[in-house]
C-alpha cells in the first residue's frame, strides 16, 4: 500500500479500510456452531415457558381469590356494607334538611352578653 | 438478500427448518461483521450466536420481510454494543488483551516462519485497529459498518433510525477524527526519524 503522502489522507483512508477488509476475510463457524445455537435457544425458551407458566399460575391464584371474596361479600352479612352507605345522595341531602329544619331559631338560642356575665 | 422473502416468512410463523437455512445463509456474513465490529476472535461466536438468538425471539416482530437484513444488522450492531459494554466493566489481564493478529507478530518476531503475505495482513490490521482507536466505540462500529461492511446510507438509517444527514455528519467526524489521528502519528514518525 502506497504511504499516505502520496495520496489524499481521505483516499488513502479508503483504500486502506478496504485493504483491512480483505485482511479480515471471513471466519469459518466451527462445527458446533449450529448445535450451540439451538442448545442456546432451547434454553431459553425453557425459560421463557417457565416464567409465563409462573405468570399463568398467578393470574389463576389472583382470579380465584376475587371470585372468592365476591362470594364471601354477597352470602356473609357482616361483610355487606352498612345501610348508611346504601342511602343516595338525595337521601342525605333530604335527612340533613330536616335537621337544619328542627332547629329553626338556633342563632337565637346564643347566650347573651347578660347570661355569660 | 442472500435468503428469498418466502423463507422470512416461513422462519417468522415458526418452522424451525426456515430458520436454520437463515442461520445457515447468514452465518459466515455475520461472523466477519462480529469478528471486526468486536476485535476479539475469541468471543466471535458467543456474540453471533447471540446475535441469532435474538433473532429466533423477535423475528416475528419484523413487519415486512424486505427489512430483514437492517433487522439483522441492528441485532448485530446491538450485541456487539452489549459485549463490548460488558467487556469495559470487567478488564481483563493484559495477556489476553493482546489480539490474535499482536500474537501472530509476537511469533514472528521470535522467530516462527510467517509468510510475507500474512505479515502484511496482520500490518494492515494492526494500522486499522490503532487508528479506530482514536474514536469513540460507536462511531467505530458506525464506520466499519459503512466503510469496510459496506452498507449504504439508506441501509443504515434502517438500522439505526436516524436520519441520513445525521449519520453523515457523524461519519464525517468520525473520519476527521481517524485522519487526524493517522496525521499524527505519522508526524510523531517523522519527528522520532529525524
Amino acid at each position: 500500500m502506497s504511504s499516505p503522502g502520496a495520496i489524499s489522507g481521505g483516499q488513502w483512508l479508503d483504500r486502506l479500510l478496504r485493504a483491512y477488509r480483505q485482511a479480515c476475510g471471513e471466519p469459518e463457524p466451527s462445527p458446533n456452531f449450529m448445535p450451540e445455537l439451538w442448545a442456546r435457544i432451547d434454553h431459553n425458551r425453557s425459560s421463557v415457558f417457565r416464567l409465563r407458566r409462573v405468570a399463568q399460575g398467578f393470574l389463576t391464584a389472583a382470579a380465584a381469590l376475587a371470585i372468592f371474596l365476591a362470594g364471601l361479600t354477597r352470602t356473609s352479612p357482616q361483610l355487606r356494607a352498612p345501610e348508611v352507605y346504601q342511602a343516595t345522595y338525595l337521601d342525605v341531602l333530604a335527612a340533613q334538611h330536616v335537621v337544619e329544619g328542627s332547629f329553626p331559631g338556633s342563632s337565637s338560642e346564643e347566650p347573651s352578653e347578660l347570661d355569660l356575665l | 438478500m442472500l435468503v428469498d422473502f418466502d423463507l422470512i416468512r416461513r422462519a417468522q410463523k415458526g418452522d424451525e427448518a426456515a430458520f436454520n437455512e437463515l442461520v445457515f445463509a447468514y452465518r459466515k456474513r455475520i461472523l466477519g461483521t462480529v469478528a471486526r465490529l468486536i476485535n476479539r476472535p475469541d468471543d466471535v461466536e458467543d456474540v453471533a450466536q447471540e446475535v441469532f438468538l435474538r433473532l429466533f425471539f423477535s423475528l416475528d416482530q419484523l413487519r415486512t420481510p424486505e427489512m430483514f437484513e437492517p433487522w439483522l444488522y441492528r441485532l448485530v450492531v446491538n450485541a456487539s454494543y452489549d459485549y463490548l459494554r460488558k467487556r469495559r466493566k470487567r478488564p481483563e489481564s493484559r495477556m489476553a488483551d493482546l489480539s490474535e493478529q499482536q500474537v501472530l507478530l509476537a511469533d514472528a518476531d521470535a522467530g516462527e516462519a510467517v509468510d510475507q503475505t500474512e505479515r502484511e495482513k496482520a500490518r494492515i490490521r494492526e494500522t486499522v485497529e490503532a487508528l479506530l482507536k482514536n474514536v469513540s466505540e460507536e462511531d467505530r462500529i458506525l464506520l466499519l459498518l459503512k466503510e469496510v461492511e459496506g452498507l449504504s446510507l439508506k441501509e443504515l438509517e434502517a438500522i439505526y433510525g436516524a436520519k441520513e444527514n445525521a449519520l453523515k455528519v457523524r461519519l464525517f467526524r468520525a473520519r476527521q477524527r481517524v485522519l487526524k489521528s493517522l496525521g499524527a502519528a505519522s508526524e510523531g514518525r517523522r519527528g522520532g526519524g529525524s
